[in-house]
């Protein structure tokens, strides 16, 4: 264990390095300026080389080995048949938990605050945060699916993106950037070490299927629903407003 | 475990004395940290019973290597919520100074210069990014080895060369206040063509690289970037204009590995 730390150490100082040279470069060197708090500024890049060096050993113990041996565990038992309810443990596996996961993503939470912030209100967190887990449910449902039945990855991309395209360029123009910023916000540091164990693992335990051409995709579909969903979400609001409106006028 | 656990416990006493000059400093800090560990405990219940009840309901076993699942899952919570902090204490703020700074500037070159410097840097430290790299080297070079490392280098640092470059693009977007979409469904129609055109490409990988190069380092300081600089100049909304770098940022490295792995054939 003291060994895997050291080497995880090692690991995440080499990935930090950049970030903090570049940074530290164009304060220093091109702004000029001394540090605001440095005292404060390097206790934190301590916590960030020492949460990354943690949250890797976790990856690696424990997010990991568990998404590979829950796909492994459900789909092995629906080898060899094509109907539908005998996959139902694994899709539904995949469903619940993209939903569970994506609700706790912290840039999703840190994301949806300020657009609370920046909307004035209107958009509240809790709302946007259930919809886009949703969407990231549906995605994986979806995805996992495909590695069933060994539907092509670009046949779903194509219908999503068209998809998002339609509700796109029809939705209120303000909601369309946040929309499409939305799916990469969802699939993040909690989710995505899961999900892609996931794949991998039930294309590997699946006949027929491999895992270089289908064990991949689950986490680009969990990142083109939700901005399908919030779009469709947000249209349908609209559209049941203008009716109430509209038959409200009627009536009178 | 024991003994990496109390390293790390004694390090953060150490770095905690060492910078905090006051003891109450200090205890705040803590207090502040414990906070945030419990609310990330209570965040996780949900999956906890998902897992829980397919191992137990479903498969009707008990999990292998129950402790130390439970254990890396405990170090993965603890890890999630010093880094957060951290980002907050550090690289958030700092990048903030910098946009606000250069942006005040007025250069446009520098101001593109840097963000691609903040999207490549942010980018190569995004332990998500790490993990699917190692799983795709896995696949891609069957097994775990050197030419597997090399694969999962050369996949992360081309990836954040092209989160970089998709900031600069996505500035510049910003600055001359165009819509995201028309830069965005474009893209995705060309990658969605060289998937299908190619079909031999386990595009698959592109795909969930790209998917993964955008989490939980580099989108707070992407998404303060966009609005930041969609504040500072007149007539863009923070919210119309500040969003959109995100999207760009996840689709350019799908791009680059889309012909990264057509050209070496794999």
């Amino acid at each position: 264990m003291f060994s895997v730390f050291v080497h995880e150490s090692l690991a995440t100082l080499y990935d930090v390095l950049p970030i903090i040279l570049l940074l530290g470069f164009f304060q220093v060197v091109v702004l000029r300026r001394p540090l605001a708090q440095p005292r404060r500024l390097f206790l934190g890049l301590f916590y960030v080389a020492l949460g990354l060096t943690l949250f890797r050993i976790g990856l690696i113990e424990s997010l990991i080995p568990i998404g590979d041996e829950m796909a492994r565990q459900l789909a092995a038992p629906a080898v060899g048949t094509d109907a539908l309810l005998a996959w139902f443990p694994v899709l539904a596996f995949a469903g619940l938990i993209g939903f569970s996961a994506t609700l706790i993503e912290p840039t999703l939470i840190a994301t949806a605050r300020r657009v609370e912030d920046l909307s004035g209100g209107a958009l509240r967190p809790l709302p946007l945060r259930l919809v886009v887990s949703l969407g990231v449910a549906l995605g994986l449902l979806l995805g996992a699916a495909r590695i069933v039945y060994g539907i092509p990855l670009v046949h779903l991309v194509i219908v999503l993106v068209l998809l998002l395209a339609i509700l796109g360029l029809t939705a209120p123009r303000p909601i369309v950037p946040l929309a499409l910023d939305i799916g990469g916000v969802a699939t993040s540091v909690v989710t995505v070490p899961l999900i892609a164990a996931f794949g991998i693992a039930m294309a590997d335990t699946i006949p027929g299927r491999t895992m270089l051409h289908d064990g991949f995709g689950l986490i680009v579909l969990a990142l083109l629903t939700p901005p399908v969903i919030l779009l469709a979400f947000v249209q349908a609001q609209a559209g049941y407003r203008k009716r109430k409106e509209q038959g409200g006028k009627d009536a009178v | 475990m024991s003994r990496g656990w109390l390293f790390a416990v004694n390090l953060v006493k150490v770095a905690a004395r060492q910078t905090g000059r006051q003891k109450a400093d200090v205890r705040d800090q803590i207090a502040a940290l414990a906070g945030e560990l419990g609310r990330n405990f209570r965040d996780l219940v949900p999956i906890l019973l998902v897992v829980a009840f397919f191992q137990l309901l479903v498969v009707g076993e008990p999990m292998d290597a129950l402790e130390r699942r439970l254990g890396g899952a405990f170090l993965a919570l603890l890890g999630m919520t010093f880094f957060v902090r951290g980002l907050s204490m550090s690289l958030f703020p700092l990048g903030d100074e910098l946009a606000d700074g250069l942006a005040r500037r007025g250069s446009i070159l520098l101001l593109l210069a840097f963000s691609f410097a903040l999207g490549f840097g942010s980018t190569v430290a995004e332990p998500a990014l790490a993990a699917v790299a190692n799983q795709a080297a896995d696949a891609v070079a069957d097994g775990a080895g050197e030419a597997a490392d090399k694969f999962s280098r050369l996949l992360r640092y081309s990836a954040a060369a092209a989160v970089g470059a998709a900031m600069a693009l996505g500035v510049f977007r910003i600055v001359k206040g165009w819509p995201a979409i028309w830069l965005v469904l474009p893209g995705y129609a060309l990658a969605a063509a060289l998937a299908l055109w190619l079909p031999d490409l386990p595009a698959g990988i592109a795909f969930d690289a790209g998917a993964a190069a955008t989490s939980a380092i580099n989108i707070p300081l992407i998404i303060a970037l966009g609005v930041g600089l969609a504040s500072l100049i007149g007539g863009r909304n923070p919210l119309v204009d500040g969003f959109g770098l995100v999207a760009l940022s996840s689709l350019a490295p799908m791009l680059v590995m889309l012909v990264f792995l057509a050209t070496s054939g794999s």
